[in-house]
Parts: structure tokens; C-alpha cells; sequence
């Protein structure tokens, strides 16, 4: 059968034509076709809720070893105000680190199965937050403003693109349990339609809110649907919105098959599965690894931005690791690791990781010193992330922290150069992918932002 | 198959016209702000409405009103004709959805169709806007424009406690009508008005409900930057006040001067400081009013009283003194002083009268107290009786009615014991508690007549005294083992013949009794001794030991027994009348803040920036300080130093440090709570200094100085210089007042009490304070301060420059409401024009500046906005009838020409009236009301919200409300920021974070999914099949009954066919039975799929 209707994306290559650069909102929510050739189709966002330590993972500082034990004040320096202000000793990294690959990226053990894939992953050590703390710095990584109420980076990217595919929204989470601090508005659609929110997807349980039907039998549906579509076929005397509403109405029936079908994973392989870590000893790894395996399945199915929230492996301790940052940083990788890895060797096998950009980042990262004992405080001046896939040059490093990890110095970055590069790779100007709320033209990046050319291919 | 989603040329069109303006508009980055060009661009807005002429038309047996002129003058200018009239069921039930946002009942409908009179449309539209669910519909509007949740999000979404008052208060005032200007000077100042409006049945402040609004906004628990915080907390609120009032974007110009309008960087800050100027509480809403008078009486006979007391004191004293040894000297100490040296800012001295007096509630008086001022207490509170001293005199035998000490009453069954000495040896081994001691002794007439004095000695540990049933001296508070008892015997109370003396010692430890030396004991009479030592009669009381709780319960308020009080140092005082205020039925603030029932007796100071940040408080009694750093309401485990427990017991005050260093550099003022009903004195607060005591010194005066000091208080004067003498009188304890004296007092407050209202529940409202003026922030950066911009609206709307400290807000709401204000009534009668017309004459209706767009009918908003304020007198049902009389309500939503759809594309015109979806709300409430489960009560708490695994995260409430909201309207479902329902964010609900006037309005395959599946509209089916098998017979009336129900009409042949054969294959499912329940509710079901139910005509 052929699919009967068009894309929402080529009707607005066809319904745009002359009016680039604005968006047309209200009706089916999406702008125009790409401001120039994109890089990237979809976008994967691994978010590391909590704050993930740079100077743990990506950021090799072989001082703090030196001076481990030591008063920071007196080896680093000025320290400035931490979010529990509990300033401890200098702390080295319990993980060794290592130079892997061909590029020699430095990783350390933390992140086994990552390390391996040093030679795909552009690392940039230089990125900031304005926030010290939880719920502002989400909303900030995710909106570029640190408060409530305004739209994704997801959501954006879905107004930006919307989804190839109809029978999908544009903008999925997938949830592995820890919504982040400042709940579902981390995924929100602010003021561009609702169709761009986040559609949260549950790994685990019902996977997306009103898809599963209440009634037993399959065929009273069918009945109720075909009634309601008859009559309102009588009734919509041409009126647009109506016509509309019909035509939902069966874009939702197929929704509702659809989605079951992508969390389906009978038809994956065995090997596939063991990839990714199904068969790993820890649950928490398992459900991580299932997310990352239904994430492939939705980019390719269309979904334009699809992210990824973390199982709830320390209870709402998630990456925050005040104290016991052994226990914390080792469960929390032992669940992502592996599936991780698996999903880009999936997504290069299958040649999928051109078209396809994975972000792995935190909302900020933490102090080189300890919060009390054995624990690293919030810090926003300098962390660790990387990029891979679609457009990103591999295998390389950009941006440095301080002899300390505590402070970029190198080429220091913003959220808002993260959000211009990934729009960027999505074929948008960041500057002209703009929506008119309350008498300004806003953008996701509000007036900053700069592409980060330096690690693009 | 190749169909195609219908874009058409409307959205063509729309993205068009935008594209126009934004070329047209100026460049962004061209260069310097042009003040006058922007001005110039769009002089109306700046400009007061103009009532121009009313358009001639040529269809003149169209109109109803003049609206409809303006509105069929354009439609002629643009060769477009009126849709023809909408029928009267299409009418009545659109009619219905936009007065109260519910779907009429087939009876309602079939009344008005059977209505002969003429009037009926107006009939009908009158009764709906009685109706309690009018206000409920718009107050639900008005909740879009101020972001109302009960909630503040972030991270643990705590709660805004009894934030629904506000929501109330809107249902409230759209249901009585209260006109816009009245409104709005309620939400600007309502907590700020000499009378504020009162509701006629509870007599609760309602006015002061309005102004919860500016804390609806997000709040951040933990914010490390409590700066930054505030200033993007202050951003929200400066563009709510500024879109939602004035229908402007003040907000764009916190960083820079607005692109497009005149308005400067320095107009945003001068907005803010309004909103600086007043910090936030928990009101007591419901007793504040009825208190307010009576702290007014309280004080008027106070201040009646108080000459009258100072005199009977005087006359009292004169005695004592004379029955001080003519030659004796008196040892006086004079007042501590605590000076403060060093550089340091004074951020409060209520030692020098009021400064600005800034108080939640009647706790503290009308004001400071001034040193040497006297006060006339409301009850034993400067020293109040220990609990258990009090416990101790309700049960205590002889104490009841005082029986053991009158002279009637016959101690010859007693023991005797010798003193002085220790009952423990005599008798009354181990006792703590109460015994009583009497003795009798003869006097001669000329004994009788002598100036007598009665020493007791040394008394462990507490004692009253009595002669002859009078009480002439006593010390009920522990402390005083020591003291030498001395009661001058008050002239004429002893007689010739048989006296009594009865001594009541109070003990509460070790042992106790009237213990001092035998030579001490003696009754002094003129020059003669007569000694009183040895055998007395005694017999024990109330045992300590013995007393239990329960009996806490009976104590009765101790008597006053010394009215009067002399503040030596001055400051403010916590006036114990008010002791038992009590906070019912309501939340207190999570975290920091909880734990302690703050409102209405709370005392803030002036707001200051806080210089060295090393705080110290002079005070005496305890309280809770929070010092309102930035006014941030946190939470979390930050900030936690802000909060502080102070205490400093003993007679004199201290100072108590509170180290505040790290906050130096920001903005503050201090609030003060009381703790229970522990006395509580404030003096001074300062910022940085090292501060000091001086105790006061001691000197010698002889008895003379001491009647100077009485005649002063004679003639109701104090000097300063006889504030020892009086304060050592009041410290002796031996002065007492005639129970005359103390009665008339005490009945006096006795009845005040009575008028008290105790309970109230709390809500949020606005406090104002000190006036405080915010610096133009470089790029909107805390870190850049430049010049001060005293408090204003934006330059072309500005007001005289405010003078002295107010908030400035009363000020602010009678600019507003001003009948020249160019945008007040404008943005108005916008908002009431684009709820009945789906979109408003200007179609930005939060923006009527550049980025906004051109009004379509401008002399028709012109027009409006002056019918609104002088023709309507601000009434909002007013005007709110007369347009859905109009022609133009009236006309059908299917144009009269479909070429039109190409001509006028986007309605702009009017030529029909629009199809459109329904809200959120209104969807799920019609849902309730088809099925008949509509609970219609109004008001009240909130129901929970109904948790599912898509509407999670932190801070998740702690338990789930019912899944049908327990058939309450939306409007009642509580609003938690972090968890709204899916189903109305699918059906566009707006996030609450700034003013939402126009919503989106989508239709998406996920507003799809929510009608077929959704299990709360799936619940809903089964509930109005049920009541439809029971209510009609037959399988076609019951389909007949559905449409009427859900749509407000027949069903057509074609229709009702099509219901009956879905009827037969559902029955087929559920085993063939036509009347099965399953059968009909999956029938109901299939309503809500159909496009009538979200869609209006």
C-alpha cells in the first residue's frame, strides 16, 4: 500500500515556497525547508542529568593528584560559591585515565566502551553553564534560558523540521525513569505549538500517554472510529479545522499502531541485542540499553530529535554526586556504558550515524575538589561533552579547563554555541529560526550563539 | 489515494502579512534608538481613545448597535456581505460556551425556542451572566493574563500555599460585576486601600485577595545567585504587570531600549520598582478587616485610659513613698544605653518613634513606643506568670475567690508553725506548691490610724500578701527568694480591734516559707514595732506535685493586677491582647519558611542594601528574623543562615548578631515574628558597627525626687529625667491599684476580646514597603548598576514622580484607571472582544505596540474602549451583553460567500463568525456535564490533580486526585506547575509562566489520541450511557436524547441511522443486546471523536 498522504514536511516545501525564514504556526506548526543543506537529519541527545565530573571522565588533570589532599584555596586558588558551599580537599580522580584511539583522546575508566570509540567522538572540555544549580541549569541546556516556560532545544528542532515521518511527533523522550529537575518543562514547547513538546515515551510501562486503547475488544474501536469519521465527514461543511481535526483523527489510528511497533524489539536480533547490553548483569544497564535501542528505531522511522533521560539508578541522586562519587559516577556508567557504545556501532553499522547526530552532555559538571569528603560539589565554569555522527569532525578534542578542570580557558563555550552547532548540523540558522511571542521574534539562542566550525567536518 | 492536508492560502496570507511587517519594521541594530520615531510610528497607542463618529452604512436594517455599523462599514468598504444570522440553537448554544463555558441543557434549549417574547435573546444572556458559572469562565481568562498556579515549579514544584483565594476572589468579582477600574486598582493596590472592599457575607478583606497575583511566577528553591534570581524573577513580573495592564512588552527592555517602541531601558526598571517596593505574605485575609477596628478601639481607649491609671498609680505611690523614712535615700538606676561605635548603617530604630511602620497585623500596635513613654498593658505580659504558677493558683483552694484570705474566714482548725523558717521542717516535709499562712492580731484605734508598714523578710520563693482581704503587696514571679518584703499597709485598711494577715508562699523547688530573720518579721506602725514573729496558722495548698495536665486546660486568664508599664528604652512592643490570633484551614510556606504561623504578626523593617552584612538585632524576647534577602522565598538547603531563631531573655534588651556576610552588596529588609506568646520587644537594627551596653548607673535620690516624679505622672507628663524614679516604683511591686480601677480596665478589654476575630484563613498577597528605586542595569546585568530611575510607568504613560516612601502603587492603580489612560480601557474591551469574536480587534492582545498588529476596526476599539469606561461605568457583563446582542455575534459561522475563504481569508473583517475549538477546560467540563456528573458547586479548595506515569517528576505531589477531579470544573483542578494534565496541554492549556491572552490553538493527531483513548473520557461514556438507557426507552429517542445532549440538536436521518447501526455492531461485540450498557457507552464514546464536541460554530 501506498502511503496515502505526503510528508508534513515536503506539504511544506510545497505550501512555503517564497516565504523563507517565518514560520507558519497554529495550523501544523512547522516552518519551512532547511536554511541550507543540513549535515545531520536527526538529532540523539544522551542526557546525563546530574552533572557528569569532567575531570572523572573526559578531562584528564593529572595535578589534582599532586596536590590531592590539599586545601584548594591555598593549591588552586580562588574558589568561587558552590551550591552547598561545602568546600572539601582537592580530590584526584579514582579512575585512572588512558590515551585511546588513534587520537589519543584521553579517557579515562569510567566510560570503558566509550573509550574504545575515542576515534568517533568530537570531545569539547571547554563548555560552561550559567547556573550552578539542578532545575535552572536543565531548563538552560535544554532552552537556553535558565527559567520555566521556554521551548526545547527539541522543540525547536520539530518547529524547525518537523518529523519526516506522520506517524510520529517530531520531538520524542524517551524516559528510563528520571525526569530531570524541573520536570516535564525541560521538554517543553513554551510558547510554539503543543505539537512540538516533548512526547514523553516510556521505555518501561504504557509508552505514550492516551496510545492504548481502553477498550478489550479491538473492534469496538474500529466501529467507534468509522462512525465519528462518517458523520463528521457530514458535518464539516469544508471547513478547514474540521477537515483537519478528520484527518488527525486517522493520523492518531495509525499513531496508535506505530508506536507499539517501535517499542516492539522482537523483530532485533539476537547480537543486536547483546550489543547493546540486553543481556548485561545490571538492570539498570538493560533498560538504558532498550532506550538507546528504540532510539535508533524512532530516528529511523523519521523522528527528528529524540532524547534520552537516565534510569533511576541512585534514586533522584542521578550523576549528583555530592558524596561517594565512586559508588555514584561507577552505578550510573555501568548503566549507560555499554549501551552507549552499542547504539554507535549500531547506528555506524547500519550507516545511520552520518545522517545522525548523538550529544552526550550533562547540565553542568563538578568541582576538581571535594564537597565534604568524598563527593564533588556543582560547577559551571567548565565541563565536558561530546558530539558524534552527522557533520562532526571525529576523533577530535577542542576547548581546555584550567590546570584543574575547574575553569575554561581555552575557547570557553556557551549552551547557546552548543544549541547554534546542532541547528547548524540540522541545515538551520540559528539566527533566522525565529517564533513571534508577544511582539518579539525569538530564537533559541536569544542573540548569542556561535557554530563551533572547529569541530564540524 | 494522494491527499492533501488542506494549507491554504489563509496561512499563505498570514505568513505574508508578517513577513510585510517585519520588512517594514525598523532594523534591529540600525543605530540609536529613536525615541521620537517609535513614538511617532504608532502615536494612538500613546494617545487617550477617542469616541468618533458613528459610521453610516448602506445596509441599514443590518446593525443592532453601533458596534454593528463599524463592523458592516468595513465589510462594505471591502464589497463582503454579513453571514447570514446563525440559527437560534446555534446561537443560544454559542451564547451558552462564551458567557459561562458550559454547553446548554436540552431543556434550557428548548425554552428559549419556545420563548415567544421578543426580548428572549437578552432574557436568556441576562440570566447566563447570573449564572456563578459566568464568572468562573472568565475568571478562568483572566488566570491565562496573570499565570496563575498554585505551585512555583523548579525543581520541587512547592507548593504556593492558598494560592486558590486569588482564583476565588476572580469567580467572586466577575460574578458580582465589580467594575474593570475598581478590578484593576484591587489588583494593583487592593492590599494598600483605607477601605478596602469587604465581602457582604464573610466580611473577609476581599480587595487585598487581588494582589496574589505577582507570585504566581516560577520561584527557584535554591538559587545560588540570589541577585540574578531576583532579577529574573522581577523580569516576569514587570512583563505580566506591563502586558497584562497596559498590553505592551516592557519586559524586551530589561537589556537594552525597546527595538520597536518608545519605551527606554530606564522605563523597565522604573516599572520594577514597583514591584521592589513590596514584598510578599500570607494574609489573614478573612480577620484583618474586624481586627483593624478593633485595634483602632483598643488604642482610642487606651489612650482614654491611660491619664486615669497614671493618676490612680500616682495616687497609689503617694503612700509608699511617704512611708519611706523621711531622710532615706533611694537607689535609682538610670537607663541602658547600647551605643554603637564604628561605621555602620542603621537599618531600623524603633526607639525614636515610628519609622516607617510596616506591620502585618494589630501584633505590634499603631506604633513604635517612644523611651519614657507609659503604657497601659492589655495583660500580664511585660512579666508574665509562670505557667505553673498559674496552674497552681486555678486549683489551688484558697485561692478561689480568694478564701483563705479574707478575714471572715476561720483558720482556727490550722496548724501552727513558728516563723520564721522552713515549712519543709515544719510539717510539710518535701511540699513544693502552695501554703498558706494567717495570722490575727488585736490593734488599738490609735495603732490602727498610724502610717503601717508589714515586713515579711526574705520569702522563698513567692508570695501575695493581704490585710484584712486587701491585697497589699506580692511577687509572683521566681527569682525572688531574696527580697526583702516591705508592704506599705494602704491608710484606713486597718481597724481598731482584730486584723488579718494573710500571706500566700508559692514554692516550686528545695525548700520555701517565710524565711528570713525573726527581727525582720514585724508590722511597722508610725515610730512602733510590732513584731509578728512566731506561732502563725498554716495549712498547704496546691500541691505541684500533684497537679496535672488536665487542669492546664481550666487556668483562667491571670487578673491584671498592674496595668501600667513604662517602656525605658522604647522600641516596638508586642501588645499580648492579641495572643491567641490563630491561622485555620490553611498552608503555611514549605521549607525555611514553615514551621512558624507568621501571619498577622509580623514587623518588617525598611528595605536596605545591606553594607558589611554583620547584622545585629536590640531586642528582648524571642522571635523569628528572616531576612529577606532579594525576597527570595527559598526552599531548598541553601540560604537556609536567612532564617533565624533570636533570643535574648532577662529583663534587658541585647544585642543579638546575625552574620549575613555573604550577602553584602544586596538588597534586604528583615522580618520579625513573634514566637508563641513569649513577649517580644524590638528596638534597633543594625548593619555592621560594634555595638555596645552601658548599664545604667546607679544613684542616690532622696524621697522627695520621688513625689516630683509622682506629680509629673499627676499632670499625665513624664519628664525624662523622672523615668527612674517611675521605673523603680513600677520595679518595687508594691504599689497596687483598687480593684475599681483594675475592673473598669479589664472589662474593658474583656469586651474588646469579644470583638476579636481569632480564626482566619491566610492568602497571598502583596506587603507593601519601603519605596525602593532600581538602578538601570547595564545589559540587564546585576553586576553593572548604573543610574537610579525613581518608580514609573514608561515615559509617554508616566505619572507625577512619587514622593517619600510609599510603595507607590495606590498611586500606580490611579494612574491606570485614569479615564484618559490610553490603554487601560482599550486593552479591555480587546480582551472581551477577542474571548467573543475569537480574535481581537488588535490580534495581539498583550501587544498593542509595533510587534503587535494594526487594530483591524480601529475607531471600533477607539469607540469601545470610551463606551466601556463612561457608557458602561467599567461593567464587564455590560458590555459583554450588548456585544453578543450584536448583529455581529449573531451572524453564522459559514460565510455568506465562499469566495471569501480567498478575500478575507483570515476573518479580519468579520464577515462570519468563526468555527473554533474549544478550550481545554471547556472540553473536559462539557464532557462532565453531558455525562451529568458535573458537580457545580463553586469555589474551594483545589482537587488534587490525577497523577498517570506522563505527568511525573520531582517534587511529584503526594498523593493523586480522582480521575474525574472529582466532577468539578477545571477551573478547580489544581494547578501544579510541574504537573499538568496531559489532557489539557494536548488541548493547548497555556504554561503558566507569563501572560498568555491569546492561547494557541492546534490541532494535533495527540488531541486525537486524548478523544478515543483517554480513560477519563472513557469513564465519562459509561456514566451518561447509563443515565441514557434509564432516561429514554427506545434506541432512537435515546440517540435523540445524545445529540440534543452533546450538540444541542436533532440528530439528522442520516445521522441517527448511522448511530443505530454502530449501535448493532457494538451489541454484536458484547453478546447482541441492545440495551447493554457496553453497547451504548461505547456508542457515547464515539461522541467525543466527533468534530462537534471540540468544535464550535
Amino acid at each position: 500500500m501506498s502511503h496515502p498522504f505526503i510528508t508534513r514536511r515536503e506539504l511544506l516545501r510545497k505550501a512555503s515556497l517564497g516565504f523563507g525564514g517565518l514560520a507558519l504556526s497554529g495550523l501544523y506548526g512547522a516552518p519551512v525547508r532547511p536554511h541550507f543543506q543540513a549535515r545531520a537529519k536527526n538529532v540523539i541527545f544522551l542526557f546525563m542529568e546530574g552533572g557528569v565530573s569532567q575531570v572523572d571522565s573526559f578531562d584528564y588533570k593529572p595535578l589534582l593528584a599532586k596536590h590531592h589532599g590539599e586545601d584548594p584555596r591555598k593549591a588552586i586558588g580562588e574558589i568561587e560559591a558552590t551550591q552547598f558551599g561545602n568546600v572539601g580537599k582537592v580530590m584526584k580522580s579514582p579512575w585512572a585515565f588512558k590515551q585511546r584511539g588513534e587520537c589519543g583522546a584521553w579517557i579515562s575508566d569510567l566510560f570503558p566502551h566509550m573509550a574504545e570509540l575515542a576515534d568517533e567522538l568530537a570531545i569539547i572540555r571547554s563548555m560552561t553553564s550559567n547556573f550552578p544549580e539542578h532545575t535552572s541549569a536543565c531548563y538552560y541546556l535544554h532552552s537556553g534560558v535558565g527559567l520555566q516556560g521556554r521551548p526545547s532545544m527539541g522543540a525547536w528542532a520539530s518547529y524547525g523540521l518537523g518529523s519526516e515521518n506522520e506517524n510520529f511527533p517530531g520531538y520524542v523522550v524517551l524516559n528510563g525513569g528520571q525526569i530531570p529537575s524541573g520536570g516535564l518543562d525541560n521538554f517543553s514547547n513554551g510558547f510554539l505549538p503543543a505539537t512540538h513538546r516533548g512526547n514523553l515515551l516510556n521505555a518501561i510501562g504504557t509508552p505514550l500517554a492516551n496510545v492504548k486503547p481502553n477498550e478489550k475488544i479491538a473492534k469496538a474501536q474500529e466501529i467507534k472510529r468509522s462512525l465519528a469519521q462518517q458523520l463528521n465527514r457530514g458535518t464539516s461543511d469544508g471547513v478547514e479545522a474540521l477537515e483537519s481535526a478528520i484527518f488527525n483523527h486517522e493520523l492518531a489510528a495509525r499513531m496508535q499502531l506505530a508506536i507499539p511497533e517501535v517499542m516492539s524489539l522482537d523483530g532485533e536480533t539476537e547480537a543486536t541485542k547483546k550489543l547493546y547490553g540486553f543481556d548485561a548483569p545490571y538492570n539498570h544497564t538493560r533498560t538504558y540499553a532498550r532506550e538507546c535501542l528504540i532510539a535508533r528505531r524512532l530516528i529511523e522511522r523519521g523522528v527528528c530529535f529524540v532524547e534520552l533521560t537516565i534510569p533511576m539508578v541512585n534514586g533522584y541522586q542521578r550523576w549528583d554526586a555530592h558524596n561517594d562519587l565512586v559508588k555514584n559516577h561507577g552505578e550510573n556508567a555501568r548503566a549507560v556504558d555499554q549501551p552507549i557504545a552499542g547504539l554507535m556501532r549500531d547506528l555506524k553499522s547500519r550507516g545511520l550515524l552520518d545522517d545522525t547526530l548523538v550529544v552526550w552532555s550533562g547540565e553542568f559538571g563538578r568541582t576538581p575538589f571535594a564537597q565534604g569528603g568524598n563527593g564533588r560539589d556543582h560547577n559551571e565554569y567548565g565541563f565536558s561533552l561530546w558530539m558524534a555522527g552527522g557533520g562532526v569532525k571525529p576523533g577530535v578534542t577542542f576547548g581546555a579547563t584550567d590546570d584543574w578542570g575547574y575553569k575554561a580557558i581555552e575557547n570557553p563555550l556557551q549552551i547557546h554555541d552548543l544549541h547554534a552547532t546542532i541547528l547548524h548540523l540540522l541545515g538551520i540558522d540559528h539566527e533566522r529560526l525565529t517564533y513571534r511571542f508577544s511582539g518579539r521574534d525569538i530564537r533559541l539562542t536569544d542573540v548569542h550563539g556561535r557554530v563551533i566550525h572547529e569541530i564540524l567536518s | 489515494m494522494n491527499k492533501q492536508i488542506p494549507i491554504s492560502s489563509q496561512v499563505a496570507r498570514i505568513v505574508f502579512a508578517a513577513l510585510l511587517i517585519s520588512e517594514a519594521a525598523p532594523r534591529a541594530n540600525a543605530g540609536r534608538f529613536d525615541f521620537e520615531g517609535s513614538k511617532d510610528r504608532l502615536p494612538w497607542i500613546w494617545e487617550k481613545p477617542q469616541r468618533g463618529a458613528i459610521p453610516s452604512v448602506e445596509e441599514v436594517a443590518w446593525p443592532v448597535d453601533s458596534v454593528d455599523r463599524f463592523v458592516l462599514r468595513k465589510l462594505e468598504v471591502e464589497k463582503l456581505q454579513p453571514a447570514e444570522p446563525a440559527s437560534d440553537r446555534v446561537w443560544m448554544r454559542r451564547a451558552h460556551f462564551a458567557i459561562t463555558g458550559l454547553p446548554p441543557k436540552p431543556e434550557e434549549v428548548q425554552a428559549f425556542l419556545n420563548d415567544p417574547s421578543k426580548d428572549r435573546k437578552r432574557t436568556l444572556v441576562r440570566s447566563l451572566l447570573d449564572s456563578p458559572h459566568y464568572g468562573e469562565r472568565w475568571a478562568r481568562h483572566w488566570m491565562d493574563l496573570v499565570r496563575y498556579a498554585e505551585s512555583r515549579g523548579h525543581e520541587g514544584d512547592a507548593i504556593l500555599p492558598n494560592a486558590y483565594h486569588y482564583r476565588d476572589y476572580l469567580v467572586r468579582a466577575f460574578n458580582t460585576d465589580l467594575p474593570y477600574d475598581a478590578f484593576v486598582t484591587e489588583h494593583l493596590a487592593g492590599d494598600l486601600l483605607e477601605t478596602p472592599r469587604r465581602n457582604p457575607e464573610t466580611g473577609a478583606n476581599e480587595s487585598i485577595l487581588a494582589t496574589a497575583w505577582p507570585f504566581f511566577g516560577e520561584e527557584s528553591g535554591t538559587p545560588v545567585d540570589l541577585r540574578q534570581d531576583e532579577c529574573d524573577r522581577l523580569d516576569n513580573k514587570v512583563d505580566v504587570l506591563s502586558k497584562t495592564f497596559l498590553g505592551l512588552t516592557v519586559a524586551c527592555a530589561r537589556c537594552h531600549d525597546h527595538k520597536f517602541d518608545a519605551i527606554r531601558q530606564s522605563d523597565y526598571y522604573a516599572m520594577a520598582g514597583f514591584v521592589l517596593s513590596s514584598s510578599y505574605r500570607q494574609a489573614r485575609f478573612e480577620s484583618m478587616e474586624q481586627n483593624k477596628v478593633v485595634a483602632e478601639t483598643l488604642e482610642r481607649l487606651r489612650r482614654k485610659h491611660l491619664p486615669k491609671i497614671a493618676k490612680a498609680f500616682a495616687e497609689a505611690a503617694r503612700p509608699v513613698v511617704d512611708a519611706l523614712d523621711e531622710n532615706a535615700t533611694v537607689e535609682l538606676t538610670t537607663s541602658s544605653v547600647y551605643p554603637v561605635e564604628g561605621e555602620h548603617q542603621l537599618v531600623a530604630d524603633y526607639t525614636q518613634g515610628p519609622t516607617p511602620w510596616l506591620v502585618d497585623g494589630p501584633t505590634f500596635g499603631p506604633s513604635s513606643i517612644r523611651p519614657g513613654q507609659l503604657i497601659l498593658v492589655t495583660e500580664q505580659t511585660s512579666v508574665p506568670l509562670p505557667r505553673w504558677t498559674r496552674l497552681i493558683v486555678a486549683v489551688d483552694p484558697g485561692s478561689q475567690g480568694e478564701a483563705w484570705a479574707k478575714p471572715a474566714f476561720d483558720h482556727g482548725m490550722w496548724k501552727t508553725m513558728k516563723l520564721p523558717g522552713h515549712f519543709e521542717n515544719a510539717g510539710l516535709p518535701s511540699h513544693d506548691g502552695v501554703v498558706w499562712f494567717r495570722k490575727t492580731i488585736e490593734l488599738s484605734a490609735g495603732q490602727a490610724a498610724s502610717r503601717a508598714i508589714l515586713h515579711l523578710g526574705q520569702i522563698d520563693d513567692m508570695d501575695v500578701t493581704w490585710v484584712n482581704g486587701t491585697r497589699v503587696g506580692g511577687y509572683e514571679n521566681p527569682g525572688h527568694h531574696f527580697t526583702v518584703r516591705k508592704y506599705p499597709v494602704p491608710a484606713g485598711l486597718l481597724r481598731a480591734g482584730k486584723n488579718t494577715i494573710a500571706v500566700r508562699v508559692m514554692d516550686h523547688g528545695f525548700s520555701g516559707g517565710i524565711a528570713g530573720k525573726p527581727e525582720q518579721l514585724s508590722l511597722q506602725l508610725g515610730e512602733e514595732t510590732v513584731s509578728l514573729a512566731n506561732l502563725w496558722h498554716f495549712a498547704p495548698g496546691a500541691n505541684l506535685k500533684a497537679l496535672n495536665t488536665d487542669a492546664a486546660l481550666a487556668v483562667p486568664k491571670p487578673p491584671l493586677d498592674q496595668p501600667l508599664a513604662l517602656s525605658r528604652n522604647g522600641g516596638t512592643i508586642r501588645d499580648a491582647f492579641w495572643n491567641g490570633l490563630k491561622n485555620v484551614n490553611s498552608e503555611n510556606d514549605p521549607g525555611a519558611l514553615d514551621g512558624l504561623a507568621r501571619a498577622g504578626k509580623t514587623i518588617r523593617t525598611p528595605t536596605v542594601t545591606l553594607a558589611s552584612g554583620q547584622v545585629h538585632y536590640l531586642i528582648r524576647g524571642k522571635a523569628k528574623v528572616y531576612a529577606a534577602i532579594s525576597q527570595a522565598l527559598f526552599t531548598g538547603p541553601l540560604h537556609k543562615t536567612l532564617m533565624r531563631t533570636v533570643e535574648a531573655n532577662g529583663d534587658a534588651p541585647r544585642w543579638i548578631a546575625h552574620d549575613l556576610r555573604h550577602y553584602a552588596g544586596q538588597r534586604v529588609h528583615f522580618e520579625f515574628s513573634p514566637i508563641g506568646d513569649a513577649p517580644l520587644e524590638i528596638l534597633q537594627v543594625i548593619d555592621g558597627g560594634t555595638p555596645g551596653h552601658l548599664p545604667g548607673e546607679k544613684k542616690q535620690v532622696p524621697r522627695e525626687e520621688l513625689h516630683r516624679a509622682l506629680d509629673d505622672l499627676m499632670d499625665g507628663v513624664l519628664e525624662a529625667r523622672h523615668m527612674p524614679h517611675v521605673a523603680w516604683l513600677f520595679e518595687q511591686g508594691t504599689v497596687h491599684l483598687s480593684a475599681v480601677q483594675l475592673q473598669a480596665w479589664q472589662s474593658v478589654l474583656e469586651s474588646l476580646r469579644k470583638d476579636v476575630r481569632w480564626d482566619s484563613r491566610l492568602a497571598v498577597s502583596w506587603w507593601g514597603g519601603t519605596g525602593v528605586d532600581e538602578h538601570v542595569l547595564a545589559r540587564g546585568r546585576p553586576e553593572s548598576p548604573g543610574e537610579r530611575v525613581g518608580r514609573n510607568l514608561p515615559e509617554l504613560l508616566a505619572m507625577a514622580p512619587l514622593e517619600g516612601g510609599s510603595p507607590g502603587r495606590l498611586e500606580l492603580a490611579q494612574q491606570l484607571t485614569a479615564r484618559e489612560h490610553p490603554l487601560t480601557s482599550r486593552v479591555m474591551v480587546n480582551r472581551i472582544w477577542h474571548q467573543l469574536f475569537g480574535r481581537g480587534i488588535v490580534f495581539t492582545p498583550d501587544n498593542f505596540g509595533w510587534l503587535g498588529e494594526r487594530p483591524s476596526h480601529p475607531e471600533l476599539l477607539d469607540y469601545l474602549a470610551v463606551e466601556f469606561a463612561d457608557t458602561h461605568a467599567y461593567s464587564i457583563k455590560s458590555i459583554i451583553e450588548r456585544l453578543v446582542l450584536s448583529r455581529t455575534f449573531g451572524m453564522s459561522s459559514k460565510a455568506a460567500n465562499s469566495a471569501y475563504a480567498e478575500q478575507d481569508p483570515e476573518n479580519r473583517w468579520l464577515h462570519r463568525m468563526p468555527v473554533r475549538r474549544l478550550e481545554a477546560e471547556v472540553i473536559r467540563d462539557s464532557a462532565l456535564a453531558i455525562s451529568g456528573r458535573l458537580d457545580r458547586s463553586v469555589g474551594g479548595k483545589p482537587v488534587l490533580v490525577h497523577l498517570t506515569e506522563f505527568v511525573v517528576g520531582r517534587g511529584t505531589p503526594t498523593k493523586s486526585g480522582p480521575l474525574d477531579g472529582d466532577g468539578r470544573r477545571s477551573v478547580y483542578t489544581a494547578l501544579r506547575r510541574n504537573f499538568i494534565p496531559t489532557f489539557m496541554l494536548a488541548f493547548d492549556f497555556p504554561r503558566p509562566f507569563s501572560t498568555v491572552g491569546k492561547r494557541n490553538v492546534t490541532n494535533v493527531a495527540a488531541q486525537s489520541l486524548v478523544l478515543m483513548n483517554d480513560p477519563f473520557l472513557y469513564q465519562q461514556s459509561g456514566i451518561w450511557a447509563k443515565r441514557i438507557i434509564e432516561k429514554q426507552p427506545s434506541a432512537p429517542k435515546r440517540i435523540q436524547q445524545m445529540y440534543a445532549e452533546a450538540f444541542n440538536r436533532p440528530p439528522s436521518d442520516h445521522e441517527l441511522a448511522a448511530c443505530l447501526e454502530a449501535l448493532t455492531a457494538f451489541a454484536g461485540l458484547y453478546g447482541g443486546d441492545p440495551n447493554g450498557h457496553e453497547a451504548w457507552r461505547d456508542l457515547c464514546h464515539s461522541f467525543y471523536s466527533m468534530t462537534d464536541f471540540i468544535y464550535l460554530k
